[in-house]
């Protein structure tokens, strides 16, 4: 566990990237977050991201303990065999690789050279919970430009499969619709994933 | 007075434009007037009606949302089974003007067909309906709040005839010629500013085409006489196809020369629109305006990297255009005075069951 401080935070960060709450096509289904409104930007929803040794820690990471079923889920997508995507190099064009996470999504993401490469996420429901899993030395941020979404427990280490070096996210997401998911690793290996829903 | 200063100002195009426009200007009066007919407030109630899908998760004004101007905001449409869409849901708005109503399909067809492929088709599946469509219908005839619509219509029971004639009655409500840019042409001078004018010399100009192919009232229809699928260089793969779920015209015909054509879109109310294209990979319009200006769009990354620009089957209109970025942001300011933003905030044109009226 303080290994895994000081390798994680959350962060739940407000860019000016996209101009959120004030966007007129902004959903009228209500709820969206204090911060959204009165932060003019958009909100880009981590689910595990690499810090510095000494830097000020966010959240505190707790273990998903061998009985969560999720986790042990998670554990399990390891082993199938993943769906193969491509990621972009850029955010705007993220809408060219569309994933919309089943019950169990498990995704082998090859990433462009830098590193960083984006995709689409779906979610076609409302209301839904969705369990992320990748490793820790990766990391995934969803940008959520209407501030639909919210994490529903702090970022986890996968404890149901050992020495996984498998961290474990779960978000609300309160409305439907396209996110763009950017993610960062090794661009030399491919980065596994696994978008799961909880009933 | 109004039509002269048109003329001299931008031209033919735009005057062509005028005398669509006023004469859609009354289909739009009529349109409002349909809008407190009984047939139209059934259709309405049933536009919203999630108890039409197999889930009772979808409507038609789920997936057409009125704050998204009748789109569902998705890069592609995601039906009641989950499956991914191969193409972007369309506006309804003003599509009682239209003459087809597919990115591809160029059959003429009318809204009360066309609204009963989400409702009962099974490839791909939008309601699911197909299957339990009669059970749904005794549902509801039997609810007191349709008792009474239809009581109202002059009608003593729906059926799918009924149900499919009053949702295209409203569906042909949502007719709109109020944009900034349409105030402008019936001459108020304030609607637009020096941006967007200069916006709309470059959109009826000789260098950029634009209007050559998104003419007409809806900016949708091709000035010469043209028919409106077209190849625009968005993708180039092995010799000029598209993606193989996204072909165009070409999965109708099989012609190599349909590959990647599609259906000219309307320009109007695209800022609530967004993502653009027939599979929604624009996802802003500055990037849509640049894919143009460049003469095809060049994919650098991900499963489709190919460069537009040379797609063989490319309309030679689609060419580089050369504009800075000043001239950029002109014609993008123009292309939003072409929305009228007010539509989200018609309550005649609003879910019925979250309003409760």
């Amino acid at each position: 566990m303080t290994t895994l401080r000081t390798f994680f935070a959350l962060p739940i960060l407000c860019t000016s990237l996209i101009a959120c709450g004030h966007d007129s096509s902004s959903r009228n289904t209500g709820g969206q977050r204090d911060d959204c409104i009165s932060g003019g930007s958009a909100t880009e929803v981590g689910v595990s991201e690499p810090v510095e040794e000494g830097q000020p820690l966010g959240r505190p990471q707790l273990p998903v303990g061998p009985d969560d079923a999720l986790a042990q889920a998670a554990c399990s997508l390891l082993g199938t065999v993943p769906t193969e995507i491509i990621a972009v190099a850029d955010a705007n064009s993220a809408g060219q690789v569309v994933v919309t996470p089943r019950q169990d999504t498990a995704l082998s993401v090859r990433l462009p050279d830098a590193g960083v490469g984006y995709f689409t996420l779906e979610i076609p429901e409302w209301s839904i919970t969705i369990a992320t899993s990748l490793r820790y030395q990766e990391s995934l941020v969803i940008l959520d430009e209407n501030c639909d979404i919210e994490p529903v427990q702090s970022v986890s280490w996968n404890g149901a499969c050992d020495d996984s070096g498998l961290i474990d996210h779960r978000h609300l997401y309160h409305a439907w619709g396209s996110f763009t998911v950017r993610i960062t690793g090794d661009a030399n290996e491919p980065v596994h994933l696994s978008f799961m829903k909880l009933d | 007075m109004t039509m002269l200063k048109i003329n001299s100002a931008i031209g033919l195009g735009a005057l062509l434009l005028y005398s669509l426009s006023s004469g859609c200007h009354t289909q739009a009066e009529q349109a409002r007037d349909q809008t407190s007919s009984p047939l139209v407030e059934l259709g309405r109630h049933l536009f919203y009606e999630r108890r039409l899908s197999f889930n009772n998760d979808r409507s038609c004004g789920i997936c057409h949302e009125q704050a998204k101007g009748f789109t569902d905001g998705f890069v592609r449409a995601v039906g009641t089974t989950g499956a991914i869409h191969p193409r972007n849901t369309l506006t309804l708005l003003n599509v009682s003007e239209r003459r087809t109503l597919s990115w591809v399909d160029p059959s003429p067809v009318s809204l009360a067909q066309q609204l009963l492929v989400p409702l009962l088709g099974t490839e791909p599946i939008e309601m699911g309906a197909a299957e339990s469509i009669d059970d749904m219908l005794d549902e509801l005839n039997g609810d007191h709040r349709y008792q009474q619509l239809l009581v109202a219509a002059g009608a003593t029971a729906l059926d799918l005839d009924l149900l499919a004639l009053s949702i295209a009655a409203f569906v042909s409500s949502l007719t709109t010629y109020d944009a900034p840019y349409d105030r402008f042409l019936a001459g108020d001078e304030t609607a637009i500013d020096e941006v967007v004018k200069r916006g709309e010399a470059l959109f009826y100009s000789r260098r950029t085409l634009c209007s050559s192919c998104h003419g007409g009232a809806d900016f949708d229809q091709p000035m010469d006489g043209r028919h409106g699928w077209f190849n625009t260089g968005l993708y180039s793969l092995e010799t000029g196809t598209y993606p193989s779920s996204r072909q165009g015209l070409y999965e109708l015909t099989g012609q190599p020369s349909d590959i990647g054509r599609f259906r000219v879109p309307t320009l109007r109310h695209l800022a609530l629109t967004k993502p653009y294209y027939h599979d929604g990979t624009g996802a802003t319009l500055r990037d849509v305006l640049e894919h143009y200006n460049a003469g095809g769009r060049l994919i650098t990354s991900g499963p489709f990297v190919g460069d537009g620009r040379t797609n063989p089957y490319k309309d030679p209109r689609i060419r580089p255009l050369h504009l800075t970025d000043s001239e950029l942001d002109d014609l993008e300011a123009f292309l939003l005075a072409l929305s009228d933003i007010s539509i989200v905030d018609r309550m005649d044109w609003s879910d019925p069951w979250i309003r409760g009226d």
